[in-house]
C-alpha cells in the first residue's frame, strides 16, 4: 500500500485567543495502493492541503494514523521524508536568485544525495523537464511554466517514491498542463506513487487511476473516474445533430440546443436507450449516449458552493 | 485636511497591526542605556543633557525614516499606489498625513528616555527653558515630516533599501545628535549645517543648559525653513516621481 | 557526518549566492560597511567627546569588534526569509537536519561580519589615534573571528525562537545584537552594571571574547587572553546547543500547530 489514512482528524486553533477551533479533517479513510495516481478532489477548505501537509510530515494529525509505504508519518518521519516528494503549484517555494541547477543541487544535498550522483541526477532532470537550456538562468526569469517545471524536478531530485502534487496546474498554459500529463504517464509507468490534488476536472478526469471526493475533512468516495460518474446515478445525456423535437418521450427531463446540436437530459441508461432508438427511427445518424462527467458529478456531490470562493 | 486626517488614521491602524514597525521604541531603551552608560562612567555628568537628547532625536529621526519612507515602499509593493493613482484625488495630503501620524509617535522615544533615566541611573535633565526646548521639538517634528516625504520621495526612485542604512548612523554623526558638529572634521561641518537636526539638537541641549539662550528666534527659523524646504522639495519629487510613473507605466513590480 | 558536511557546504554555497543575488561589492562596502564604519566613529567620536584618549581607545576597539554582532544576528532573517519564499515546508519534509541548513546559511554573514569587523579594524584606529601593538596585533582579526563565531551561534538561536513568531524578527534582530552592544562591554567596563546582571552577561557572547582582545591589545598575559577566548567558545558551543533545542521545538511546534505553510 502507498498511502494509508485512518481516521485521520486534524484541528486547527484559530481567533484571538486560539479559541475558535476549525475541523480540517474529519476522520478521513483512505487507502492509495502503490503505483496508482490518486487525485484528491474537493472545494477549497475541503483538508486536500491538510493531507498532504500530514503526509509530507510537516503537520502531525490530531488524531488517527498515517502510513507512507508502512512507514508511519509521525513516528517515523525521518523515514517517510525520503520517500517522498512534494510539488506545490504557483510560483512560491523557490529562490528566485538562484539558476535552476543552483536550485536542483542544493536541494539534492538537502536529500542527501552525494556530489557525484547529484550532478548527473541533476542534468538528467533537467534534460527531462525540458529546462537544460535555460539550466544556468536565474529562476526570477522563467516563465510561470518553467517555473512549475522546476518545481516538479525540484520534487523528483530525491527519486521519491510517493509523489504529492499540491495543485500542481495552477496557472499553467494547456499546452504546459497537456505535458504536465504526459509526464504523470511516465511517472507511473516508472512503478511511483502519485497523489494530486486538484480543482481541474478534466485534468482529474485524464490523469488519475481513482479519485477521492472530499469535502469538510470527510471522504464523499472514492472510485475510478468512470465509476464515479456511473456510481453516481446522475442522469445522462443523448447529444444528436437533428433538430427533431423529442420533448414529450418518457424519462427526458429537460432539453437545450447549442450549433444545431441537441442535447437531451435523460433520467437514466434505459431512458437513454428509448431516445437513441427514437432519433436511430427519424433517420437521424450522429447520436451519442453521453456518461456524466467528473465535472457534474462534482457539482452534484459538493455542490456549487465550491467554486470560485 | 479630511484626506490629511484619513493617512494619519490608516497609518496608526497599520502600525498597531504590524508590531515590527514599532521597532524604534522597542530600540530607543538600549540607545540610553549605552548612551547614559557612557557619560556616566566617564562621570562626565555635564554632558547628560547629550545623552538624553540623542535617544529622542535618534528616535524621532528613526521613526520618520524607517517609517515614513517605507510607507511608500510597501505601499509600492501592494500596487496600492497605482490604486492611490487612480483615485481622483490628490495623493499627497494621504501620505503627508500618514508621515505626520508617525511622528506623533515619535514623541514617545522622549518619554522613554526621561522614564529610563529616572529609573535606572537616577537621573532627569533639567529644563532650564522649557518654552525654548518645547518650540523646538515642535520646530523638530515639523521639519522631521517635511523630511520625511522628501526621504519617502528619494526612497521611490531608490527603491532596493541598500542606501536606507545610511540613514542612521551617518546623519547621527553628521547633526551631533550626541556629539556636538565642532568636535567633526572641519570639511564635514558646513555639510551638518544643512541637516535640521543638527539646529534641534544645539537648540535643544541650550534649552537644557541655565546659560540664556542666544537667537532663539533665528535659530527656530532655521529649523522651521530647512523642514519647509524639504517639504517643498519631498512634495515636488513626489509629484515628478508619480507622474513619471503614470507616464511609463512602471508603477506597480509585477 | 558526511551528510551533514555536504548540507552545511551547500547551504553555503546558495546563500553565497543569494546574498551576491541582494549585494553587489558596491553597495555592500558603500551601503553596509560603511555604515558599519561610521557607526563605530560615532562612538569613538563620543570618546573624543569626553575629552581622553582612553575613553577613544576604550570605544573604538569595542565598537570595531561589535560590528561583529550585527552581522552574525542577521541570521536571524534567514529564518523569516524561508517561510516568505515558501521553502520553510520542504525544508521541513527534506530529509536534511535543519539546524545544518541554518548553520550553513548563516555562514555567509559570519564572513561579511568577520570581513567588516577586520577592516574596520585595520582602518580605524589610525584616524582615531589609537595605538596598536603591531605586528602582533595581526592575530586580532583571528580573535574577532572567534568572537563571530560564538555571536553567530547566539544569532542562530534568536533565529530558532522567530522561526515561530516571524513577525517579530525585526525586533528579534535588533534586541538581540543591542543586548550585546549594551552589556558586554563594548562601551563601558561590565563592572559598571549590577552584580544580579553581570551573571547574566558571563554567559552572553562577546563579553570573553572583547575582554581577551582587549587585554590582548593592552599587552596582557597570554593564558588571561587564551583564557578568555576558551570561555567565549564555550559560551558559543552552550548557545548552539540551545539552539539546536529550539529548532527541533520550533518545528515540532510548527507541526503541531499547523503554522507551516504549504506555498500554494
Amino acid at each position: 500500500m502507498g498511502v494509508r489514512v485512518r481516521e485521520v482528524g486534524r484541528t486547527y486553533r484559530k481567533g484571538r485567543r486560539k479559541n475558535e477551533e476549525v475541523v480540517a479533517l474529519d476522520g478521513l479513510s483512505l487507502d492509495v495502493p502503490s503505483n496508482e495516481v490518486h487525485g484528491l478532489l474537493g472545494p477549497n477548505g475541503a483538508g486536500k492541503t491538510t493531507l498532504c501537509k500530514i503526509l509530507s510530515t510537516v503537520l502531525l494529525p490530531t488524531s488517527g494514523t498515517a502510513e507512507v509505504f508502512g512507514l508511519d508519518v509521525v513516528a517515523r518521519a525521518d523515514d517517510v521524508r525520503r520517500q517522498i516528494g512534494i510539488v506545490f503549484g504557483g510560483e512560491r517555494g523557490l529562490y528566485w536568485k538562484l539558476t535552476a541547477r543552483q536550485t536542483l543541487r542544493y536541494w539534492a544535498a538537502l536529500y542527501k544525495i552525494p556530489d557525484a550522483r547529484a550532478k548527473g541526477r541533476v542534468d538528467e532532470l533537467l534534460e527531462r523537464l525540458g529546462l537544460a537550456e535555460k539550466a544556468d538562468d536565474l529562476v526570477e526569469t522563467y516563465s510561470r511554466g518553467m517555473k512549475q517545471r522546476l518545481h516538479l524536478a525540484r520534487g523528483l531530485i530525491g527519486d521519491p517514491r510517493l509523489i504529492l502534487l499540491d495543485e500542481p496546474t495552477t496557472g499553467m498554459d494547456p499546452v504546459a498542463a497537456h505535458d504536465f500529463r504526459g509526464l504523470i504517464g511516465e511517472l507511473r509507468a516508472e512503478g511511483r506513487t502519485i497523489l494530486i490534488t486538484t480543482h481541474d476536472m478534466d485534468e482529474a478526469e485524464s490523469v488519475c487511476d481513482r479519485v477521492t471526493l472530499i469535502d469538510k475533512g470527510r471522504v464523499l468516495a472514492t472510485e475510478t473516474p468512470r465509476g464515479l460518474a456511473e456510481m453516481s446515478g446522475l442522469q445522462q445525456w443523448v447529444e444528436a445533430e437533428t433538430s427533431v423535437d423529442v420533448d414529450g418521450l418518457p424519462g427526458v427531463v429537460g432539453t437545450e440546443r447549442r450549433d444545431g446540436v441537441l442535447r437531451v437530459r435523460v433520467v437514466d441508461a434505459a431512458a437513454a436507450r428509448v431516445v437513441i432508438d427514437f432519433l436511430l427511427d427519424r433517420g437521424v445518424r450522429s447520436v451519442r449516449a453521453v456518461p456524466p462527467r467528473l465535472e457534474d458529478v462534482y457539482l452534484d456531490l459538493v455542490g456549487r458552493r465550491g467554486m470560485g470562493v | 485636511m479630511r484626506l490629511f486626517l484619513t493617512g494619519a488614521r490608516m497609518q496608526l491602524w497599520l502600525v498597531r497591526r504590524q508590531p515590527d514597525d514599532l521597532l524604534t521604541l522597542c530600540t530607543i531603551p538600549f540607545t540610553v542605556l549605552m548612551l547614559m552608560s557612557i557619560v556616566v562612567h566617564s562621570g562626565r555628568t555635564d554632558l547628560l543633557a547629550n545623552a538624553f537628547l540623542a535617544p529622542v532625536l535618534i528616535g524621532l529621526w528613526g521613526f520618520a525614516t524607517g517609517l515614513a519612507a517605507e510607507v511608500l515602499l510597501t505601499e509600492r509593493w501592494t500596487r496600492s499606489l497605482e490604486l492611490g493613482l487612480a483615485a481622483p484625488t490628490s495623493l499627497h495630503p494621504v501620505y503627508l498625513g500618514r508621515v505626520a501620524a508617525v511622528l506623533v509617535l515619535g514623541v514617545v522615544p522622549l518619554l522613554e528616555t526621561w522614564v529610563l533615566g529616572r529609573l535606572v541611573f537616577g537621573v532627569t535633565p533639567t529644563l532650564h527653558h522649557p518654552g525654548v526646548f518645547w518650540a523646538a521639538v515642535g520646530a523638530s517634528l515639523f521639519a522631521m515630516a517635511g523630511t520625511g516625504l522628501l526621504l519617502a520621495a528619494f526612497m521611490l526612485v531608490n527603491d532596493n533599501g541598500h542606501y536606507q542604512n545610511f540613514l542612521s548612523f551617518p546623519v547621527y554623526v553628521l547633526s551631533g545628535v550626541m556629539v556636538p558638529v565642532e568636535y567633526l572634521p572641519d570639511f564635514l561641518q558646513p555639510l551638518s549645517h544643512a541637516v535640521f537636526l543638527s539646529w534641534s539638537a544645539d537648540l535643544m541641549r541650550d534649552a537644557l543648559a541655565p546659560a540664556p539662550v542666544a537667537a532663539v528666534w533665528w535659530r527656530l527659523a532655521v529649523i522651521f525653513a530647512l523642514g519647509a524646504v524639504a517639504l517643498v522639495g519631498g512634495r515636488l519629487s513626489l509629484e515628478l516621481t508619480l507622474r513619471r510613473a503614470r507616464a511609463e507605466g512602471s508603477v506597480a513590480y509585477a | 557526518m558526511r551528510d551533514q558536511l555536504r548540507v552545511l557546504r551547500h547551504g553555503l554555497v546558495v546563500q553565497w549566492l543569494l546574498f551576491r543575488g541582494f549585494h553587489t561589492w558596491k553597495t555592500w562596502t558603500f551601503g553596509w560597511l560603511s555604515r558599519l564604519l561610521i557607526q563605530a566613529c560615532f562612538y569613538a567620536l563620543i570618546g573624543r567627546m569626553l575629552g581622553s584618549q582612553e575613553q577613544v581607545d576604550y570605544l573604538l576597539i569595542g565598537n570595531l569588534v561589535a560590528i561583529m554582532a550585527i552581522d552574525a544576528t542577521v541570521v536571524v532573517l534567514l529564518a523569516v526569509g524561508e517561510r516568505q519564499s515558501g521553502t520553510l515546508a520542504l525544508m521541513v519534509a527534506a530529509p536534511a537536519t535543519h539546524l545544518t541548513v541554518y548553520l550553513g546559511k548563516g555562514l555567509v554573514h559570519l564572513g561579511s561580519g568577520v570581513a567588516a569587523s577586520t577592516i574596520a579594524f585595520l582602518t580605524l584606529p589610525p584616524l582615531f589615534g589609537v595605538a596598536l601593538p603591531w605586528p602582533w596585533a595581526g592575530l586580532v582579526p583571528l580573535m574577532i573571528f572567534v568572537v563571530g563565531v560564538s555571536c553567530y551561534c547566539y544569532g542562530t538561536c534568536v533565529a530558532a525562537f522567530v522561526l515561530g513568531f516571524p513577525s517579530a524578527r525585526w525586533v528579534a534582530l535588533n534586541l538581540g545584537y543591542l543586548v550585546l552592544m549594551t552589556f558586554t562591554g563594548v562601551n563601558v567596563p561590565t563592572s559598571f552594571w549590577p552584580e544580579w546582571v553581570r551573571g547574566a552577561i558571563s554567559v552572553l557572547p562577546m563579553t570573553h571574547g572583547l575582554a581577551a582582545i582587549r587585554s590582548f591589545v593592552d599587552g596582557g598575559p597570554v593564558s588571561v587572553v587564551a583564557g578568555e577566548l576558551a570561555l567565549e567558545l564555550a559560551v558559543g558551543a552552550g548557545w548552539i546547543t540551545v539552539a539546536a533545542l529550539g529548532f527541533g521545538r520550533m518545528v515540532t511546534r510548527g507541526r503541531r500547530d499547523g503554522t507551516i505553510e504549504f506555498a500554494s
